[in-house]
């Protein structure tokens, strides 16, 4: 009996220390909550933004813009040169943008602010202004006001112009708080630890902002205001010198369609005849800079809406690959675009003659990113395309679609649904190409125009560009108040 | 050491030789000659093999083909113990006598069968409250899988075990009525000899392989299975047992004939094929719509002529030449037969005292599928002893030690250079049997007739890699103290530790296409991939503590059971994975030091513990009335702390009303059954807190397109899960109602159960739109309802004294249904699995007022007009194509069988017996990728429709679309599809045959038998002159028939590639074709 007792007071004392022997639900492979600081998210955040940015949403851009068209063999990419996007398709996208980069920035925001470290909260405030504008020009609804807060499954989806509005707002607060002086958390973006070069960035956001703005909204005193404080980058504002050519390390679109890091190299994106024509028209010594000369050493672009499938002569060989190396940049802003938005404002509200230096300055600013002179740029802005400002809208318009094709293609497709140029000539994709005699007739297309491809989303039209993603599908099956989608040829607000 | 090669035929003779000799030290004392018979008390026939042993001895005969025996018994000799399986044993005392005469009566076996219930506690059957059915071990032994869970199929109703495929070392998902969880497992929980083993299961590459569990159990070790289907009969072990227990028995030592040990040998030799394959056409060939292309992978090229033609790319100024006509058998001529070969050893015995008992097991199995390399194979080795010591009548040691370890080679289920998709892919001209010699260029991807992300199969089954080796050691260490006669105490110590590696090689492809004269159109250099080698080291541990009193006591009618224990509970796990690629040595060399770049290196752990304290109480009343409470509290480390701890109570009632009815000829035996229990579940580990993870982010295919560390930093991002501080545990409750009636003296039984089980607050990580900050969240939500009823019975047409046929027929079914889901979901419902490639997309969905897994997808589009003419009638766009929603729709199809059934018979005559199990699973609907290859690549037999020749969408209107693209109205569709434009194959190919995502479908609905066995029993006279006890032999076929629905002429639909549990009932991609098994066996005992 005296064993039994034993047993049953081990039993006890054992019970008794209970609480401490279960408190172990602390993971052993995450990092504690107390010890996590801005400087080890911000560059997590800032990844993942360029993956998404600098990947998927270029790819889709250059679609819809008619920078590029599916290649025969492969067909992984075809539905974008059809003018399409399905809720599943941007979903990782929307995901990725909304927990992994704008959680994240919010957990920087919130300890940058308890801490009053200005320069960082600039930062991360400037990023994440940076993120709803791409959300908003994507889908043109999000969910802002109601957003981070899990006590709220279902947020409601904000206006446009609301969000616009209010991210305009955080970036005066965040702008209103910091110096150049101020300390900024590590970041891959300027590497600095001053907010110097943010503080550049935060303003050229705002005048992008402001400018997708100012056809629906009255924002002509804020944009002049900006010019005149003229405090802008004077470089490209790009992740450029962060890559490595290796898996997980090299510049996103790379990754994907370059690189054979994930399984088998399956190339898709070739340039499209109407940017690579329009380019040639113009003699635009930007084409070797940005696609490859095909396998018989020439410039040909490929057709909206189809891959060549059932074709026998314009097989993988034909059309030609976009320029890219594993360090090739992720461009937030460029110099270009700055000099491109002065130059409309010009020509709206100031001279024909400053218009125009700002589209010229515009216009060498591309090609030297690109890697060439000035004197190569004259003859756009001399012959091919000089300026008149009363076809500012036109001459920008196609003017920034060239410029973006090689830097920054959803920009380009944002740029084109505001301005409306380049827009849709008379002949279509059909016509420049016959699929069922197989016969190629590129001498169809007009320069700097668009056209309908060859197959067309139904849903948008024919002779229409794409003006909206449908609401992800990550959002839409999880979230009750996520709105019905409107149609593909409805505009997001400023583009109305 | 396990290497049973090395364990020469002569080695084991000298063995047996040895042990031979051990059993004859059997000291001659003054004796005297006894003889005797012995008939059977129900026929009065003489019974053959019945042991007679002289009592408080080893001493002791069998009774010959005539019932009769002699032996030489002591002089002091008081008695004979007279024993048969099946007939109650009877002491006759030794008199002046010489001769004896004894009828054995047939034991009322199935009436008063001990079953081990929770906690290795044996309660007499007839006491339970709740449905439990038991298997024999010779009955799993009969199909000779390796994993013995998987013979448990056909025989128990309201258990569905879905084989995840044939391959060898493939494991089952094991399902009791149903599934109620849906976030969390729903498999149960093995329990070996009161020990509960972990399940540990992998997934790679398609592919679920066990690393430990129940498929290291040797089924030569397994005496009976017991399987407990109630909440109430599992309150007692606890949170896992909410799915149901799985309760193992194994063996214990016997004593032979005349000896005190047994020895025995069961081995065999089996031979496995392919049995479901997709059909084909043998019409058209190779090309791409219409036209013919040398390239292409698949058969959408013109009719099939007999002409010599060239294909593939011009490599070297040579190109490969065939003849242009259909190769009925060339995917299947890749297959060859795979031998599995099995052998187990035991040696068991009890000592002369009685008091020690022993028992030592090994095992070797080895299982080659049907690929034609041991790429696909398994290979296992088990080393098992137990034995206990009743050191005094007031206490008894006992330790339990099983060894096991096992090789698992996976040949890879994957879309790409897989072999199945070579397989699938390759246009019906292109003959496999000349793809062999991978040395040839042609055979390799440099100059394969196809550059489109597939190449040859032989090549892929070279030079991809997936090899898990794993060990496990389990057991138990357990003393049983009775401080006074009604009260035992027992300490038991469990472990399962498994540790494993996993390695996986993928080639690299690094062509330069220097070589290729022409490549037509696409190079094969496109074929390029880095290759990478992944290691995955892991190892896990299980440990319980149990101390557990029982007290029985009976006073006059009544009686008293009472137990209370304490289990504490400890799992821990962890591994770490490490992977590199751009390979040095582009195949063969898997290690982490061929690669230019280390892309991971991480580590997971986990770790829980739970203590649960719990009583359980049994009243008797005259053998008639019995009734059970039980009640546990659990606190667990993987709820909040401070409010971790949860409580759940059972209750059940027996009542034997036949002991109120006068015996008679008819109902021999009636009970019926009330049970009420509630199971509680704790969460899994780290799911009460904020979690942080190493910066990563995804590409559009590629996770992990940025990686940390990176350019020199490294990053920590909050995890897209987010945890929750107010968690509380899942109840499960469930109540039952049974009936167990035999009748004509146990000729036919029959055992029904209705019960109804709800799951509610569910553990769930529920999916939350991404503008939360989060993409899912912890939370305790939804209700999900599983009601059904289950039969058996069983029979005994014919029982002669040579010729038996037993008949079981089992049938179920199960009604499952989400209660109730979040408001904030979309739709009431929540994903559980889903497929999306390009623009097709199927999800399978758990949603409110439905059963679990309903599947949605695009689908075609009909006029809803009443008004229109075109009413009823599928929509087409201007090109004549099928107009698909642009949002996913329900199919009003599930994942869920209507009903399920099996039939098991046996005949025995004169020692033969022959034995067949038939396993019926009616409705369901499951996701087939090999479904829509067969029409995205044109071999498939449907897409002869109309004989490829032009057609118009039957029954269809065409949309009229204002400027918008809206639809307004409809009119006649006079728009062919045709080979030559592209658009007959883009109907199959984008549009699903007309069917939209429905293409990805289809009917889940089987018969199979199982098994069927033929097997015959030495005559004993025969055996006798051996020196041997026992002599079997048996030829068997596993899956002998299998019949599908009409419309599967796929695949086998148990096949899935997604998992075991809720999520693997989705269906299969890629998956390996299913195989038939013929066997041979032998069993020899000594």
């Amino acid at each position: 009996m005296k064993r039994i007792i034993f047993l049953l007071a081990f039993i006890i004392l054992g019970l008794t220390s209970c609480d401490n022997y279960l408190d172990i639900n602390k993971d052993p492979n995450s990092p504690s909550e107390a010890n996590i600081t801005p400087s080890m998210i911000f560059p997590g955040t800032e990844m993942n933004l360029a993956a998404s940015y600098g990947d998927f949403l270029r790819i889709v851009g250059g679609y819809y813009a008619q920078h590029y068209a599916q290649t025969f063999g492969t067909g992984n990419y075809v539905d974008y040169s059809q003018f399409k996007m399905s809720a599943t398709r941007s979903s990782g996208t929307y995901t990725q943008l909304y927990t992994r980069t704008l959680k994240n920035l919010e957990t920087v925001r919130q300890q940058s602010k308890a801490a009053e470290q200005w320069g960082t909260y600039l930062a991360a405030t400037t990023l994440r202004v940076f993120t709803y504008q791409v959300l908003v020009d994507a889908y043109g609804e999000v969910p802002y006001t109601e957003a981070f807060d899990l006590n709220n499954l279902a947020p409601k989806y904000d206006d446009g112009l609301i969000i616009y509005q209010g991210i305009l707002a955080e970036l005066d607060e965040a702008l209103s708080k910091a110096t150049s002086s101020n300390v900024v958390c590590t970041n891959f973006l300027f590497g600095t630890t001053t907010a110097e070069e943010w503080i550049k960035f935060a303003k050229a956001l705002k005048l992008k902002l402001l400018m997708r703005m100012s056809n629906t909204s009255d924002v002509q005193s804020k944009v002049a205001a900006l010019i005149q404080e003229n405090d802008f980058p004077t470089s490209d504002v790009s992740y450029d010198d962060c890559w490595t050519d290796e898996t997980g390390k090299a510049s996103p679109y790379y990754q994907e369609e370059y690189a054979s890091y994930f399984g088998s190299t399956q190339v898709n994106v070739v340039a499209n005849i109407a940017y690579m024509q329009t380019m040639r028209e113009s003699n635009d010594a930007r084409i070797p800079k940005f696609f490859r000369t095909n396998g018989s050493g020439e410039y040909k672009g490929g057709v909206s809406g189809t891959n060549f499938s059932t074709s026998s002569l314009y097989k993988e060989p034909y059309f030609c690959r976009p320029v890219f190396t594993y360090n090739m940049p992720v461009n937030l802003i460029t110099v270009s675009e700055i000099e491109f938005f002065k130059a409309e404002f010009s020509a709206l509200h100031g001279t024909s003659a400053v218009a125009e230096s700002h589209y010229k300055a515009a216009i060498n600013a591309s090609f030297i990113a690109a890697g060439l002179s000035v004197s190569d740029a004259a003859n756009i802005y001399t012959t091919s395309y000089p300026w008149n400002n009363a076809n500012y809208a036109k001459l920008i318009g196609i003017q920034k679609w060239i410029a973006l094709g090689g830097t920054n293609n959803f920009e380009a497709w944002c740029e084109m649904r505001r301005l409306k140029f380049p827009a849709f000539g008379t002949v279509t994709g059909s016509a420049i190409y016959n699929v069922a005699n197989d016969v190629y007739s590129p001498e169809l297309y007009v320069a700097g125009t668009l056209y309908t491809p060859i197959q067309f989303n139904t849903d948008l039209g024919a002779g229409k560009i794409l003006q909206r993603f449908k609401y992800a599908e990550s959002s839409t099956s999880r979230n009750s108040n996520a709105p019905a989608n409107k149609g593909d040829a409805i505009p997001v607000f400023w583009a109305e | 050491m396990f290497n049973a090669n090395n364990l020469s035929m002569r080695k084991i003779s000298l063995l047996l030789v040895f042990l031979g000799f051990i059993g004859l030290q059997v000291v001659l004392a003054q004796t005297r000659q006894i003889s005797g018979v012995v008939t059977s008390g129900d026929d009065g026939t003489s019974i053959p093999g019945v042991s007679i042993v002289v009592k408080g001895s080893t001493l002791g005969t069998i009774t010959d083909m005539d019932g009769k025996f002699t032996l030489k018994a002591p002089n002091t000799a008081k008695a004979l113990v007279v024993s048969f399986v099946g007939m109650t044993s009877v002491e006759v005392p030794i008199t002046s006598s010489s001769k004896y005469s004894v009828t054995l009566k047939a034991e009322s076996i199935s009436v008063d069968e001990v079953v081990v219930t929770a906690m290795g506690i044996k309660r007499s059957e007839k006491t339970l409250g709740y449905a439990a059915t038991t298997v024999a071990g010779d009955e799993l032994l009969k199909s000779r899988n390796s994993n013995v869970a998987n013979s448990l199929s056909g025989k128990v109703a309201g258990l569905q075990i879905q084989a995840t495929s044939s391959d060898p070392g493939a494991v089952s998902s094991v399902i009791i009525r149903g599934f109620g969880s849906i976030n969390g497992s729903n498999q149960p929980l093995y329990v070996v000899d009161g020990v509960p083993l972990q399940n540990s299961t992998i997934n790679t590459s398609g592919h679920s392989i066990s690393t430990g569990g129940i498929a290291n159990v040797a089924p030569d070790d397994v005496e009976s299975m017991t399987v407990l289907k109630g909440a109430a009969a599992t309150a007692l072990y606890g949170s896992r047992a909410a799915n149901g227990v799985i309760l193992i028995t194994t063996k214990e030592g016997k004593k032979g004939n005349g000896r005190n040990f047994t020895l025995s040998y069961n081995g065999g030799l089996q031979a496995r094929e392919v049995s479901i394959f997709p059909t084909l056409q043998n019409e058209f060939g190779q090309g791409w719509n219409g036209n013919q292309t040398y390239i292409e992978n698949g058969s959408w090229g013109p009719r099939l002529d007999g002409s010599t033609q060239v294909y593939g790319p011009i490599w070297n100024n040579q190109q490969l030449m065939h003849k242009y006509s259909a190769l009925k058998n060339n995917v299947k001529d890749f297959f060859d037969i795979g031998l599995t070969k099995n052998h187990n050893f035991s040696l068991s015995g009890v000592s002369t005292d009685g008091k020690l008992n022993y028992f030592l097991s090994y095992s070797n199995s080895n299982d080659d599928g049907i690929m034609p390399s041991s790429a696909d194979s398994y290979k296992r080795n088990t080393i098992a002893y137990r034995s206990s010591y009743e050191g005094a009548d007031w206490f008894k040691i006992s330790s339990s030690v099983n060894f096991a370890r096992s090789e698992t080679d996976v040949v890879g289920s994957f879309q790409g250079t897989s072999v199945v998709d070579g397989l699938y892919e390759m246009p019906r001209d292109i003959s496999i049997l000349d793809m062999k010699d991978i040395s040839s260029p042609f055979n390799t991807p440099e100059a394969y007739f196809t550059p489109y992300g597939i190449t040859n199969p032989y090549w892929s089954l070279t030079n991809n890699y997936n090899h898990t080796n794993s060990k496990q050691i389990y057991g138990k260490l357990q003393a049983d103290i009775k401080p006074i006669k009604e009260l035992t105490l027992t300490y038991r110590f469990g472990f399962d530790y498994t540790d494993y590696d996993l390695k996986i090689g993928s080639p690299q492809i690094k062509l330069d296409d220097a070589l290729i004269t022409d490549n037509m159109g696409y190079p094969p250099s496109k074929m390029n991939q880095d290759g990478y080698v992944y290691a995955r080291y892991g190892r896990s541990y299980e440990l319980n503590n149990d101390f557990l009193a029982n007290y029985d006591k009976k006073l006059g009618a009544f009686s008293l059971t009472a137990n209370a224990g304490v289990n504490i509970n400890e799992r821990s796990s962890t591994y770490m994975i490490g992977e590199t690629d751009v390979l040095t040595f582009n195949t063969g060399f898997w290690d982490l030091s061929n690669g230019a770049t280390k892309t991971t290196i991480s580590e997971t752990q986990s770790k829980r513990r739970l203590i649960g304290l719990f009583g359980d109480v049994t009243f008797g009343y005259k053998d008639m009335l019995f009734l059970n409470l039980t009640a546990r509290n659990d606190w667990s480390s993987t709820l909040p702390i401070g409010n971790n701890s949860f409580f759940y109570p059972g209750t059940t009632l027996s009542w034997i009303f036949t002991e109120l009815v006068p015996k008679n000829k008819v109902l021999t035996f009636g009970k019926l059954r009330f049970a009420y229990g509630k199971t509680g579940n704790d969460a899994s580990p780290y799911y009460t807190s904020a979690r942080y993870e190493q910066g990563y982010a995804n590409g559009y295919y590629g996770t992990d397109i940025a990686s940390f560390p990176m350019n020199g930093a490294n990053a920590f991002i909050s995890s897209l899960t987010a945890g929750s501080t107010t968690l509380r545990p899942e109840m499960t409750s469930e109540s039952e109602i049974g009936l167990n009636l035999k009748f004509f003296k146990n000729r036919i039984g029959i055992d029904a159960a209705f019960y109804d089980r709800k799951t509610e607050d569910q553990i769930f990580t529920l999916p939350v739109d991404p503008s939360t900050g989060f993409s899912s969240l912890v939370t305790n939500f939804g209700s999900v309802q599983n009601k059904g009823i289950e039969l058996l019975l069983s029979t005994t047409p014919v029982k002669t004294k040579n010729f038996r046929w037993d008949l079981d027929v089992n049938f179920a079914i199960n009604r499952n249904k989400v209660l109730s889901m979040p408001e904030s979901l979309e739709g009431g419902k929540v994903t559980i699995h889903s497929f999306a490639a390009g623009n097709d997309a199927v999800y399978m969905y758990a949603e409110v007022g439905k059963p679990l897994g309903t599947y949605h997808t695009y689908l075609p589009q009909y006029v809803t007009d009443k008004t229109s003419t075109y009413y009823g009638k599928q929509i087409v766009d201007a090109a004549g194509q099928p107009v698909l929603g642009t949002e996913v729709e329900d199919t009003g199809l599930d994942m869920n069988h209507k009903w399920t059934g099996g039939i098991s018979s046996t005949i025995s005559v004169y020692g033969f017996s022959l034995n067949a199990t038939l396993d019926v699973r009616y409705g369901g609907t499951m996701f087939s990728r090999t479904r829509n290859l067969m029409e995205f690549t044109g071999n498939g037999v449907v897409t002869l429709y109309n004989d490829r020749k032009p057609f118009i969408v039957p029954n269809s209107a065409q949309a009229v679309v204002d400027a918008d693209g809206k639809v307004i109205s409809a009119q006649e569709n006079t728009t062919a599809l045709k080979l030559s434009d592209g658009s007959y194959q883009t109907y199959f190919d984008t549009y699903g045959y007309g069917n939209g995502g429905l293409a990805y479908l289809v009917d889940r609905s089987f018969a199979k038998i199982r098994n069927i066995t033929l097997s015959y029993d030495l005559p004993k006279t025969w055996v006798k002159t051996l020196k041997l006890s026992d002599i079997s032999v048996s030829a068997f076929v596993n899956n002998a028939f299998v019949w599908t629905a009409k419309d599967n002429y796929y695949i086998d639909p148990e096949s899935s590639t997604v998992g075991t549990d809720l999520e693997g009932n989705f269906g299969e991609l890629y998956v390996n074709p299913a195989n038939r098994i013929y066997g041979f066996n032998l069993s020899i005992t000594y």
